[in-house]
């Protein structure tokens, strides 16, 4: 929080994604060892009437609410890299967090019952690298705005 | 040869036990247990003694589970000498058992004062099924039974000697029960509440001889001269880790094993866990020995976890305690006796029938004591957990 | 999984909840037949308590891996894996308050002797998941949903999930997608 170091984030370009649900896997798999999006930390919400997905995964809000609810102090995140940890030993599996978190970005492991957070890979998130069509970047968080103010001028000097 | 050898059958060993075969299945577990029963709850002891508690269910686990998970019970054996280089444990027996991995969780053993160890059966601490069923028979045959002690075992014990019929008496050298713990108020309401059960006791006391003679004990002579008369004396002074056989490889002063936070000892492949190691307490902030039931618990899980090549650490112990007199519980946890000094502060609440107190250190939520109500004790206990974590991530 | 979500910010402090989990436990433990036409409540099994304008609901969270089945020294706590729950078996409690000292949300409370004659003894209770009924009766009875409850996987945070998606959709909907309409219309 407030470390002055501008942090990158999974930015989520929903007008991209495919649903093809590559980043649940490939999350599950550096996460957890199988592939089983249950385990993956990202997770795809399908609107199948308007044939659309959008994945939802952690924003790194500066006040995290997850960290603050935790009776247990298992959330933390490194104050230098940012990089958020599950402290699997004291987490008891309350689902304070994950009942807490407005985006719904934390679960529970269906086996050791812990929560189960973004921890952006340590630096090098899998769920970017494997995205085939480019709705995921790792980028801090005002280049997605940039795009989208960009994007909205551009659809007013077109009228 | 065991590939995870673990001295000690208590509750720490327990749940290593427990721990190494969430990870390792086929661990290859030997367990040396110096007593000749299964793994049981201690803390239940009290509970047999007054009668609520059938010897049964004193264990945490049955004959079966040792068979079906392959763990190997040597029971009525004790380590007498370790040898680090060879990795290779003596026994008692003669024989030699070689290990991979070593937990020591051998436990702690009654202090009992040199002026009081008699050889009589009669003065006794309290600590294993043999002792508690000796009292429940004594106390069951109306002998009268003095404590020597007045902590929480010694309070626990009255209680459930009262329950069980007998009315003991107790003798305590500081100026009230539980001193480690309560402060004067406190102590004032818990010492009430068992004097109103029909309990005496004697504060600002010792034992200073036991009057004993071919008949067995017949009685107590106090500092003040005193005389009390009776058949049992239970020394429940504390307890002092059961180190003696790692004098030679670990040799410390006092106190406990020094681990280090994933429970190792200075010893390679070898760990501790439970009453015998000086872990890190949070609230005080340096390595003591804290011998209670979730510390065991926990240390023997992380020390069982790291055994089998995983690296998890432990966040530290908060001490903490609770008891309940005839209805009316006690629960302190952290820091509760305070140096006079300025950047401590008390926040005391006290009315007819509950007492409690808040301790801060640097506005910081370090320690409570509570007596009556107590509902909130777990949420400040996560308060002071809090605080102390906080401060750690920040070092 | 038995997934609890408690909103004091939502809680108007009615203690509607606890009546409903008195009422819950009452229907069911009561013998049918009795003397008593109208039973006495039992005690409920969640408490909620407005102490200086704020609220507090304690109730149990049913922890996955739960301290007080840690702290348990007769083994009288049982997690049962199936139904999500944390149970208390009654027969092995002991009331050694252990558990109290280690809830970090206060849902245990025990049921206290203090007869002089020392024949009863201290028992812990708190929520049993109210595995008897549909639903658990203290989410049904809540009128402004500061307590809800789902017995599915991740309940809460699939509901959020799902709104903060739907969110993220309709910023498409407003911004990227008229862009791209028009786009597709200047070219025809």
């Amino acid at each position: 929080m407030g470390s002055g170091v501008i942090k990158k984030i999974v930015n989520v370009i929903p007008e991209a994604c495919t649903g093809c649900r590559q980043c649940e896997l490939i999350c599950s798999f550096e996460q957890g060892g199988s592939y089983s999006p249950r385990l993956s930390r990202i997770r795809l919400v399908k609107f199948e009437d308007k044939c659309l997905s959008v994945p939802v995964t952690c924003t790194y809000c500066e006040r995290p609410i997850c960290e603050e609810v935790c009776p247990v102090g298992a959330m933390t995140h490194d104050p230098v890299t940012g990089a958020a940890k599950v402290n699997e030993e004291s987490c008891r599996g309350c689902k304070e967090c994950a009942n807490a978190c407005p985006l719904g970005a934390i679960d529970m492991h269906p086996e050791k019952g812990t929560a189960m957070r973004c921890d952006l890979c340590g630096g090098d998130p899998a769920c970017v690298k494997y995205c085939p069509a480019g709705a995921l970047k790792y980028e801090p968080p005002h280049h997605s705005v940039k795009e989208k103010r960009r994007s909205r001028v551009v659809a007013l000097n077109l009228d | 040869m065991p590939r995870h050898l673990i001295i000690g059958n208590g509750t720490a060993g327990f749940s290593a036990i427990q721990a190494i075969l969430e990870y390792d299945s086929d661990g290859e577990i030997t367990v040396i247990s110096l007593e000749h029963h299964l793994p049981y709850s201690r803390v239940l002891l009290t509970h047999y003694i007054g009668g609520h508690v059938s010897k049964d269910n004193l264990y945490m686990t049955g004959e079966s589970f040792f068979k079906q998970k392959k763990v190997n019970l040597l029971l009525g054996a004790a380590a007498v000498n370790i040898d680090p280089e060879q990795k290779r444990v003596e026994l008692d027996n003669g024989r030699v058992l070689s290990y991979e991995k070593l937990l020591v969780a051998t436990g702690g053993k009654p202090v009992i004062p040199q002026h009081l160890q008699k050889e009589s059966p009669d003065i006794m601490g309290l600590r294993t099924i043999e002792d508690a069923s000796y009292i429940r028979q004594k106390s069951l045959s109306g002998a009268k039974i003095v404590i020597v002690g007045g902590g929480s075992l010694a309070i626990e014990l009255a209680c459930a000697l009262r329950e069980g019929g007998n009315f003991p008496e107790m003798v305590v050298s500081s100026s009230h029960v539980l001193s480690r713990v309560a402060d004067d108020e406190a102590a004032a309401v818990i010492q009430e509440q068992i004097q109103s059960y029909g309990i005496r006791i004697w504060t600002g006391e010792d034992v200073t001889e036991v009057v004993h003679t071919s008949k067995g004990v017949e009685g107590v002579v106090l500092s003040g001269g005193q005389e009390i008369s009776c058949q049992v004396v239970v020394i429940c002074k504390g307890v002092q880790p059961n180190r003696e056989f790692l004098d030679r490889v670990l040799p410390t002063i006092r106190g406990g094993i020094k681990v280090d936070s994933n429970m190792r000892t200075d010893i390679p492949d070898v760990y501790a866990a439970g009453d015998v190691v000086e872990a890190y307490e949070l609230s005080r902030q340096e390595f003591c020995v804290s011998a209670i039931w979730p510390h065991a618990i926990a240390q023997g899980r992380i020390a069982g976890m790291n055994m089998t090549g995983q690296d998890v650490m432990y966040e530290g112990s908060l001490s903490r305690n609770a008891l309940e007199i005839f209805g009316l519980p006690v629960i302190s946890m952290g820091i509760t006796r305070v140096p006079a000094k300025r950047d401590w502060d008390l926040d005391v609440n006290q009315d007819k029938s509950s007492y409690c107190k808040l301790v801060y250190h640097d506005a910081k939520l370090v320690g409570a004591v509570l007596v009556g109500k107590v509902e909130k004790a777990g949420k400040l206990q996560a308060a002071i957990r809090k605080a102390a974590g906080i401060e750690t991530v920040l070092n | 999984m038995l997934s609890i979500k408690v909103d004091t910010v939502k809680c108007d402090g009615c203690s509607l909840c606890q009546l409903a989990c008195s009422f819950a436990h009452m229907v069911l433990n009561t013998e049918t037949g009795g003397q008593q036409k109208f039973p006495e409540l039992p005690d409920p099994l969640l408490w909620v308590k407005v102490c200086e304008g704020e609220v507090q609901i304690d109730i149990c969270r049913h922890c996955e891996n739960p301290p007080c089945a840690d702290a348990c020294v007769a083994g009288a706590f049982k997690v049962d894996m199936e139904r999500g729950i944390v149970e208390i078996d009654q027969q092995k409690c002991v009331g050694c308050w252990s558990c109290v000292m280690e809830c970090p949300f206060g849902a245990i409370r025990i049921c206290s002797h203090s007869d002089k004659e020392c024949t009863l003894q201290s028992r812990a209770f708190k929520c049993d998941g109210c595995s008897m009924w549909d639903k658990p009766l203290c989410a049904s009875f809540c009128p402004t949903g500061a307590v809800q409850i789902a017995r599915n996987n991740n309940g809460a945070a699939a509901i959020q999930r799902r709104e903060r998606a739907a969110l993220l959709q309709k910023g498409l909907s407003l911004g990227a997608a008229r862009y791209v309409n028009r786009e597709i219309k200047h070219r025809a």
